[in-house]
């Protein structure tokens, strides 16, 4: 009956999603005809998402009219944190329902961005993404790095009107250590963590850990009630009880989650910085709305049913730009994007001159291009770290964009490559992943190597890249404005499994180091051994689309978005 | 009727279960792990070992499978994975959603469907037969997706009329909850429209021919009563049952249509329990899809016989 077509239709459509289509809708159009047509089809061109519900936003100065032209933003701006106007309710459409409402129990991007307007840590990151205090009002080192003294500023407040004090901060950190996997690697350091009065701890780590602030200034270190953190243990929060500018106000699933201000919130003195400095609540309501339709997305910010909207498509950049009173960001630093190897002795790719013989063989433009289509929104450069951040480096610069492959076919050889299939996971859910996987296989396959490309869902590709045996690339994104000791990749149990003991060392220096030089000159080889080590096919930095209606002020353009000092202008 | 109404239910029973069974080893044997989704990307093995083991889903298949099943049996259908919540309480909770598109989708369908059934019948051969046919062929071959993405475009984005996507509840006020529901109610309902407007014509026209029409028409009666008094009415009981289907099939079907909208209905839930692994949940929705096709078939057999004195249930 056709009603069940439907139906298997519909399942087929959702797993095949956007991209497929646009192809039917194209098809659909070449049929019919049909002048409105074409139009449609630039409302409905193909999307580029992260994965894992991933995604980052990032305010700007003053909401930049599209006409005006939204160029990548180099740096985070310092936004203005007063002189706005309270009131309103702010709509943003987010890409869809988020796994939890606790950044500790879940690692997907956009939990800890909506939940940060609730939950705040010890520290934050400022302008060059490095950390900052932010419930903490002092810090100091002692011993060589092996003591930490946080002192937290006075009066601070939970939204349920209790005092933050020491006693919160320990049980809120056991938790951290417990649930969240940056948890627990950080922990593995801490002999002891002590309460020295009611408004200091102290931590006594095992080794030098210079590292702390970066570990602390994450939403996953959030600080929360000592009974609340007592009461979820080991699994998700059921309350939500921060120190944040907004409070949780309710959360319907698929309908909406619902935060107020917080208007008891005491904003640091001085300026914003980055997501440091002063934070300053001025809507009366923030509401995310789950939108996993990239199209009605976009839809719905031109038609004003939202004020923001994130990961909108590239390909109707130009579209959204003759729209008036739609302002746009294309937000760079954001992903890195590239081909990990499966590094366990299981796979075919344990074999390193396999690896640099493939690594060898690219050009990195081609396939920059088929995952985020035009020039201005992505970037080519080896380092891990974003140009923006401390950590940015030259390091192994020389393996990247060889475009040799004759030097390719010769490490091939050596390798011992028997032209056994390279299995290749990929899915279409996210396009860049698929487009990318695309090119990539055709200039490896231009060398030799035989690719296997293993089209599946998101659901599917996780499991299976987790199996240690069942693949040999996979291509994935990584915050480039992370501190490269919290890439994941650098566990051995994160899929591609990459160990290595030049690289370990590394790491442990740099987890002990304070010394800002000596920081650099680590993780410039951390670089070069990543890239000696052929890891991954680093390909480039992507940029994502986000749009607003330009009544929104305050908005900064840093890759993840926030909307603190942000409100409407009358 | 009593008799015959508690025999089909217990009937349902092996339904039900064939159905449960089937639906958990499909999911099953389906590769994909939804506390890997859950965790988000960048967690550890361990850290999804360790939540995989909390859950039981390291468990074998048929413990697993013996456990859903004892709470199946006390009504309870398990824990959603993914929304850390009761299915059945996730589930009621995009219910009103999902109804009324239902219901309003139907509508539609009859509404387009019936009328212009009727009139090709009655002017079968005439160019509003050709015409109308033709519109419904359209109709039936036009994907759900397809038609709505049109009607957005249009209505929404370009004249500005309607909102593109969402849902209001009605206690936010009739329009705006109507406003949300006039476009995904017409996309949904127009496919259903065409179809019931070809059955409603071919068995009309099954009855047109019928000797008691022609009786009827001799013993004098006027046009509109033959059609009303007698064609319609005994033409009716096919047509019911395309209806009845048809709200079964949209309770079901609406997935797409809730997904293009935005609609935080059961549809949209189905989907992304399928996407995200949610093995109880989307367990519990395909129950209750199998459950309200086994109770409107039901329903529909109950009608033939107000319908039809011919038709009794011993």
């Amino acid at each position: 009956m056709r009603s069940h077509d439907e139906a298997q239709r519909a399942l087929m459509l959702a797993l095949q999603r956007r991209l497929d289509r646009r192809l039917l809708l194209r098809s659909s159009a070449a049929l019919l005809g049909g002048g409105a047509l074409a139009s449609l089809l630039a409302a409905c061109g193909g999307e580029t998402t992260e994965e894992g519900g991933g995604a980052s936003g990032t305010p700007a100065t003053s909401a930049s009219p599209a006409a005006g032209g939204a160029s990548p933003t180099a740096a985070a701006q310092p936004s203005p944190a007063t002189g706005g106007q309270k009131g309103g309710v702010l709509r943003v459409a987010i890409i869809g329902e988020p796994p939890a409402l606790d950044p500790t129990f879940t690692t997907a991007t956009i939990t800890s961005n909506i939940t940060w307007h609730m939950f705040e840590s010890l520290f934050t990151r400022d302008a060059s993404f490095s950390p900052k205090p932010m419930l903490a009002e002092s810090f100091e080192f002692q011993n060589d790095n092996k003591v930490l003294v946080i002192t937290l500023r006075p009066n601070i407040k939970f939204h349920d009107g209790r005092p933050v004090t020491a006693d919160d901060v320990i049980a809120s950190l056991t938790r951290y250590s417990q649930l969240s996997g940056r948890g627990k690697n950080f922990f593995t350091r801490v002999a002891n963590l002590d309460k020295v009065d009611d408004t200091t701890v102290r931590f006594e780590f095992n080794e030098p850990t210079g590292i702390a602030p970066v570990f602390l200034a994450q939403v996953d270190a959030m600080i929360i009630p000592k009974d609340l953190a007592e009461a979820y243990p080991d699994k998700e929060l059921g309350e939500y009880i921060g120190t944040g500018p907004f409070k949780f106000k309710e959360r319907l699933p698929d309908r909406h989650i619902s935060l107020v201000r917080n208007d008891d919130y005491v904003p640091l003195e001085g300026a914003a910085d980055g997501y440091g400095g002063a934070r300053v609540p001025y809507f009366d309501e923030i509401r995310f709305i789950p939108v996993p339709e990239q199209a009605v997305r976009g839809d719905g910010l031109v038609t004003d049913e939202f004020d923001f909207a994130e990961q909108l498509s590239l390909d109707n950049y130009d579209a959204f730009t003759a729209e008036p009173d739609l302002g746009l960001q294309v937000t760079l630093p954001y992903y890195f994007y590239g081909a990990h190897f499966n590094k366990s002795q299981e796979s075919i790719m344990s074999n390193l001159k396999l690896r640099q013989a493939l690594l060898a063989a690219v050009e990195m433009d081609p396939i920059a291009k088929a995952g985020f289509s035009r020039s201005e929104f992505y970037r080519l450069y080896s380092s891990m770290s974003a140009p923006e951040t401390p950590w940015h480096t030259e390091g192994g610069a020389e393996y990247y964009d060889q475009k040799n492959p004759e030097k390719a076919k010769q490490l091939l050889q050596e390798s011992g490559y028997d032209g056994r299939p390279i299995r290749w996971l990929s899915t279409k859910e996210y396009s860049y992943n698929y487009n990318m996987a695309l090119v990539l296989k055709q200039q490896l396959e231009a060398i030799g190597a035989v690719i296997d490309l293993q089209v599946m869902d998101w659901a599917t590709l996780v499991k299976t890249r987790s199996q240690r045996d069942a693949w040999d690339i996979f291509i994935t994104g990584h915050e480039s404005y992370q501190h490269p000791v919290l890439q994941p990749y650098m566990n051995e149990t994160w899929p591609g499994f990459w160990s290595n003991a030049r690289r370990d060392e590394l790491l442990q220096q740099l987890m002990g180091e304070t010394d800002e030089a000596k920081i650099k000159e680590l993780v410039t080889e951390l670089d070069k051994v990543w890239w000696e080590d052929a890891a991954m096919i680093k390909v480039c930095e992507g940029a994502t689309l986000r749009g607003y209606r330009t009544r929104l002020k305050g908005y900064a353009n840093l890759p993840d978005w926030f909307f603190w000092n942000c409100w409407f202008e009358e | 009727m009593t008799a015959y109404i508690l025999r089909r239910l217990i009937m349902a029973v092996p339904v039900m279960l064939i159905v449960a069974v089937t639906t958990f080893l499909l999911l099953h044997m389906t590769p994909g792990d939804p506390v890997a989704v859950l965790l988000g990307p960048d967690a550890t093995t361990e850290q999804i070992e360790q939540l995989r083991d909390q859950l039981g889903l390291n468990d074998p298949v048929h413990v697993q499978l013996a456990r859903w099943f004892t709470g199946l049996l006390r009504g309870d259908l398990g824990q959603s994975i993914f929304l850390n919540k009761p299915v059945t309480e996730a589930i009621l909770e995009r219910l009103a959603p999902t109804l009324e598109l239902s219901i309003l989708a139907s509508l539609v369908a009859i509404l387009i469907g019936v009328p212009t059934g009727i009139l090709a019948a009655i002017r079968q051969g005439r160019l509003l037969d050709f015409g109308s046919m033709l519109v419904a062929m359209v109709g039936i071959s036009m994907p759900t997706f397809w038609l709505g993405l049109n009607l957005i475009f249009i209505f929404a984005v370009s004249l500005r009329w309607l909102p593109p996507q969402g849902y209001q509840p009605f206690q936010d006020g009739l329009w705006e909850n109507l406003s949300r529901m006039i476009l995904p109610a017409v996309t949904l309902g127009a496919g259903q429209g065409a179809f019931l407007a070809r059955m409603t014509r071919s068995v009309m026209l099954d009855v047109l021919s019928e000797d008691f029409v022609r009786t009827a028409r001799a013993k004098g009666l006027s046009e509109p009563r033959v059609l009303l008094a007698h064609v319609l009415r005994n033409g009716l009981i096919p047509v019911v049952t395309v209806v009845g289907l048809t709200f079964a099939i949209l309770m079901g079907g609406a997935v797409v249509t809730e997904q293009v909208f935005n609609i935080p209905g059961v549809g949209r839930l189905l989907i992304q329990a399928v996407l995200r692994r949610d093995f109880p949940l989307v367990q519990g929705i395909v129950l209750l899809i199998a459950l309200v096709y086994v109770l409107i078939n039901l329903g529909i057999d109950i009608l033939y016989a107000f319908l039809d004195p011919r038709i009794r249930y011993a």
